[in-house]
């Protein structure tokens, strides 16, 4: 635990994390390293269709594995009223399939035994009956007359699930048509999964001679898991208690709630021992919640000089089999209404459909603050398409049409207020970096030569923290966020936060934000999370949240403890309240500042020598409640080149700077921005969860859902400007996302950029290879 | 689902291949890596059949009906399996033709794979599936030949 960097005033240093020691030598505590005793573990059966009526179960097989102890099927759930369970998104969701199944390897039924290994073999001795039926694969399909209805337990009787909408249509249409340009373009943002490196799982130890149930969970919400949890079972919130030990990356995937935490919940209850229950890498890539998977179409009007008038967007959101988004509960389409990005449109429209598909549930916030990754994607390409169409360059478009410096805090035509931003001052900072002009003469003389190179800009605004109480809540719960701290006699501190880390740091940036703001070291700040018996309730980390919201109860519950310790510090200098002055690590008595106390002082006076009547003690809790969101924003360049052989695209340099508004801790930021690049780079040319026809998840593992590794991972350069949130209470917009969001389409801009001298302006992403193998031979620019 | 075809050219008299390919107890023994082939009735029967694609590795329980269609010398084999989480079906229809050198068998089968076996198999499923679909009619061929040698 110790800091190279010990001083006080820690906030905006590179220190290094204080988790990485545990990690780095493997002791960690992840979910699978927990063995309780008398553990039992659980496998489950699944259905190898993705759209099929149950005819029977027969479970006697597997009871004559050695070290079975229990078989659950849906029929078992459905006496108990546990067959289904509600989402996050006010759908219903199977836990163990009755009727039917909707999507390949959807659970069917589980098995608890001595051994994981009984567990499994008795799960293959199930046997299922299936009648196959027609499988909906297509969400376009899905809409049409002509597909079966897949979900039999609503009363509409089709495959659609909402349709949302917001702006202005019929003035945008009317725009549209003023417009003397007019861009249309189709968008595809295909199905991918967040793909953490750990799995999901539990254990459920629920003992029945206290009735209390502790549940280890790999959850990045395990307040809101609890009430979900109590809400579904019927325990009392108070009798259950989660601990969300490490986890080995969440990136939105360990947000829901899944079938197997109830089933091993259930289980654990009827059989009174431990029962441990972990995804292979197939269950978490097939069924937990996926991504994206968004049919966008946008039409951008503009003037011939390039100022952009309307903007309208269409989309056909595939959900799969239950709507198991995890979105703010009026937001069925997250805050996709981001989708006017940089850009000063004076009116727009955007509708979303939701549909059911036989596909896994989702989708959910991967890496991004609820469908802004596709809002993002689909403005920064289809300006791509702008600029094509206006002949003019990418960057040049972009400022014409950047929202203004002065123009903060700026109303979008889509309802959002951004709080702050200076689009000019990153982009600029990003083109020096990279030398653009030089680089467009380079790429000239590149071209001439013959080679296939591209540049591309994507000049993105992020909207994240999730959120103001006002709008933003989940199963009515608000998105507000929690710290609570206490300060030992010794001046020494712990505090616990309603988030729950999986990687982002927060051991280290919380650490400093608390002693920046009480004059401590980073060091003296011990923080905790993911226990629900000791942290305050908060709705956890996904969306960038962290920061602007458990970041904001952090710093607002060390001033609460700050102005406490100013009346015991008054005390101790005998002055008034009033003559007391903080200078940042010191209480000193106004005009005397060598009569002084350190917060290490007050700190043990708080529990030795207090003024009369004071309560004892060095604490306070904050619960925030943003005000507002705040807008991260970047500019990312990415120059790229083509092989004409394979296809391959070869990203030669790669520039990102971020505007997160005050850095807590550069070095984390630049990890975090190293980290959501790479994610990006494996959406945009390595990632699809595709389907054939019967159904069949055509990825449903790592050997062909391709993850980045070091050797693929092109080298990132960084850079950064700073335009604090105003009213964050440290300026800070949180970052973790933004790299995930904004990159996507500088690599697809780039490579559509090397192949715009040939007509082309859109591609699919992914960009395999082989697809763009397939380009280069439609336009004879390959030999072979 | 896929749908694949041949055609199998056997040096026998129609009525020989007709007679083998409507019987559960010949074509039973037809289907690829048998195990085990237990003859139900005139029209079904249940085999056990080992299947690898890919990585993957399973014994399959399988339910076939062989019928008799109005066209003459047409016959349909319905074949429908699974195991370790995975599935398959099989609907084929075969015609038996008089050829100048003996009868043509051809065969056009509609196949869908699911579970691991598909998803695992991935991108040699296509492939590995044709050539087990193929090993079928293929062993008809030499399962009449075997007959008329005896």
């Amino acid at each position: 635990m110790n800091l190279d960097a010990t001083e006080t005033q820690p906030l905006g240093k590179a220190i290094k994390r204080k988790e990485d020691p545990r990690f780095i030598r493997g002791q960690g505590r992840y979910l699978d390293d927990i063995v309780l005793p008398k553990m039992l573990y659980m496998a489950m059966v699944r259905s190898p269709y993705a759209h099929a009526r149950i005819k029977s179960i027969r479970v006697e097989d597997a009871y004559l594995v050695e070290g079975v102890k229990a078989v659950l099927t849906g029929e078992d759930l459905a006496s108990m009223n546990l067959a289904w369970m509600p989402t996050l998104a006010g759908d219903q969701q199977m836990v163990l399939a009755t009727g039917k199944v909707l999507l390949q390897y959807q659970e069917v039924a589980a098995i608890v035994a001595e051994t994981r290994e009984s567990a499994e073999d008795a799960a293959s001795k199930v046997q299922v009956e299936y009648e196959p039926l027609t499988p909906v694969m297509d969400p376009f399909f899905a809409l049409s007359a002509e597909a079966p209805v897949l979900r039999e337990d609503r009363e509409q009787k089709n495959n659609h699930i909402f349709h949302w909408e917001v702006g202005d249509h019929e003035e945008t249409d009317a725009a549209l048509a003023a417009s003397a340009i007019v861009v249309k373009e189709q968008i595809r943002m295909p199905r991918v999964h967040p793909a953490p490196l750990e799995p999901c799982g539990c254990v459920a130890d629920y003992q029945k001679s206290t009735g209390k149930l502790i549940w280890y969970v790999t959850s990045q919400a395990p307040h809101a898991h609890r009430t979900v949890l109590s809400m579904v079972s019927g325990l009392p919130e108070h009798m259950i208690h989660v601990i969300s030990p490490d986890i080995g990356g969440g990136f939105g995937n360990k947000v829901p709630v899944y079938p197997g935490y109830v089933c091993a919940v259930v289980m654990s209850m009827q059989l009174g021992r431990p029962v441990k229950w972990v995804e292979t890498r197939t269950e978490n890539v097939a069924t937990t919640n996926f991504a994206r998977d968004y049919h966008m179409t946008a039409e951008i009007g503009a003037t011939e000089d390039g100022r952009v008038t309307a903007l309208k967007v269409s989309t056909i959101a595939d959900h799969g089999a239950f709507d198991a988004a995890a979105d703010p509960s009026k937001f069925p389409a997250g805050l996709f209404s981001i989708v006017t990005g940089s850009y000063r449109f004076p009116v727009a429209f955007a509708e979303v459909d939701g549909v059911y598909t036989n596909k896994a549930p989702g989708g959910v916030a991967y890496r991004c603050s609820f469908r802004v990754t596709e809002a993002s994607f689909l403005i920064e390409r289809v300006m791509n398409t702008l600029a094509y169409r206006l002949n003019l360059d990418p960057v040049e478009l972009r400022r014409r049409n950047f929202i203004g410096v002065d123009d903060f805090p700026y109303q979008s035509p889509l309802g959002w207020t951004y709080d702050s931003g200076d689009y000019e001052k990153t982009l600029n900072t990003a083109l020096d970096m990279i030398d653009y002009r030089g680089l467009r003469s380079e790429q000239q003389k590149r071209r001439e030569q013959g080679e296939l190179v591209g540049i591309g800009v994507s000049t993105f605004t992020e909207i994240v923290g999730a959120g103001p109480s006002h709008t933003f809540d989940i199963l009515g719960i608000k998105m507000f966020d929690s710290c609570e701290i206490r300060i030992h006699p010794t001046g020494k501190a712990i505090a616990r936060l309603g988030a729950r880390h999986q990687g982002q740091g927060h051991e280290t940036t919380f650490a400093q934000l608390i002693a920046q703001e009480l004059g401590l070291s980073a060091a003296d700040v011990l923080i905790e999370e993911g226990d629900t018996d000791t942290a305050p309730y908060g709705l956890g980390t996904y969306a960038s949240r962290s920061t602007p919201t458990a970041g904001g109860a952090a710093a607002l519950a060390a001033r609460r403890v700050r102005n406490k310790a100013q009346q015991i510090a008054a005390h101790l200098l005998e002055v008034s309240p009033e003559d007391v002055q903080w200078d940042g690590s010191r209480f000193s008595a106004k005009g005397l500042s060598s009569r002084n106390v350190s917060m290490a002082d007050v700190a043990l006076a708080a529990y030795t020598n207090l003024p009369k009547g004071m309560e004892p003690g060095l604490e306070a809790t904050y619960y925030y409640d943003p005000p507002n969101l705040t807008f991260p924003n970047g500019a990312y360049i990415a120059v790229v080149s083509i092989d004409r052989e394979t296809g391959q695209v070869h990203v030669e340099r790669f520039v990102a700077v971020d505007d997160c508004g005050t850095v807590i801790n550069p070095m984390v930021v630049d990890g975090q921005i190293h980290g959501g690049l790479t994610e990006g780079f494996g959406i945009a040319f390595m990632q699809e969860i595709a389907f054939d026809a019967d159904g069949n998840n055509l990825a449903p593992n790592f050997m062909d859902y391709l993850v980045p590794t070091a050797v693929e991972t092109p080298r990132w350069e960084t850079g950064r400007t700073v335009t604090p949130s105003p009213h964050h209470p440290i300026g800070a917009k949180g970052v973790g996302e933004s790299p995930n969001v904004g990159s996507p389409a500088a690599f697809v801009n780039a490579v559509v950029d090397a192949l715009s001298p040939y007509g082309v302006t859109n591609l699919e992403i992914p960009l395999f290879p082989w697809k763009i193998w397939e380009v280069l031979k439609q336009h004879g620019l390959t030999e072979s | 689902m896929k749908t694949y075809q041949g055609v199998v050219m056997m040096d026998a008299p129609v009525s020989v291949v007709w007679d083998f390919v409507k019987n559960p107890s010949t074509i039973g023994l037809c289907m690829p890596d048998v195990i085990d082939c237990q003859v139900l009735d005139d029209h079904h029967l249940h085999a056990k059949i080992r299947v690898a694609v890919g990585p993957v590795r399973a014994v399959f329980d399988m339910n076939a009906a062989v019928e008799v269609l109005p066209e003459p010398y047409q016959a349909r084999l319905d074949a429908q399996g699974g195991g370790m989480g995975s599935g398959f079906h099989l609907v084929s229809t075969m015609t038996v033709s008089e050829e100048p050198d003996g009868a043509a068998l051809n065969w056009v089968a509609d196949v869908s794979v699911s579970g691991p076996l598909a998803t695992l198999g991935g991108r040699i499923l296509d492939n590995q599936v044709k050539k087990i679909t193929e090993q079928v009619f293929e062993n008809i061929r030499q399962g009449v030949a075997a007959q008329l040698a005896e």
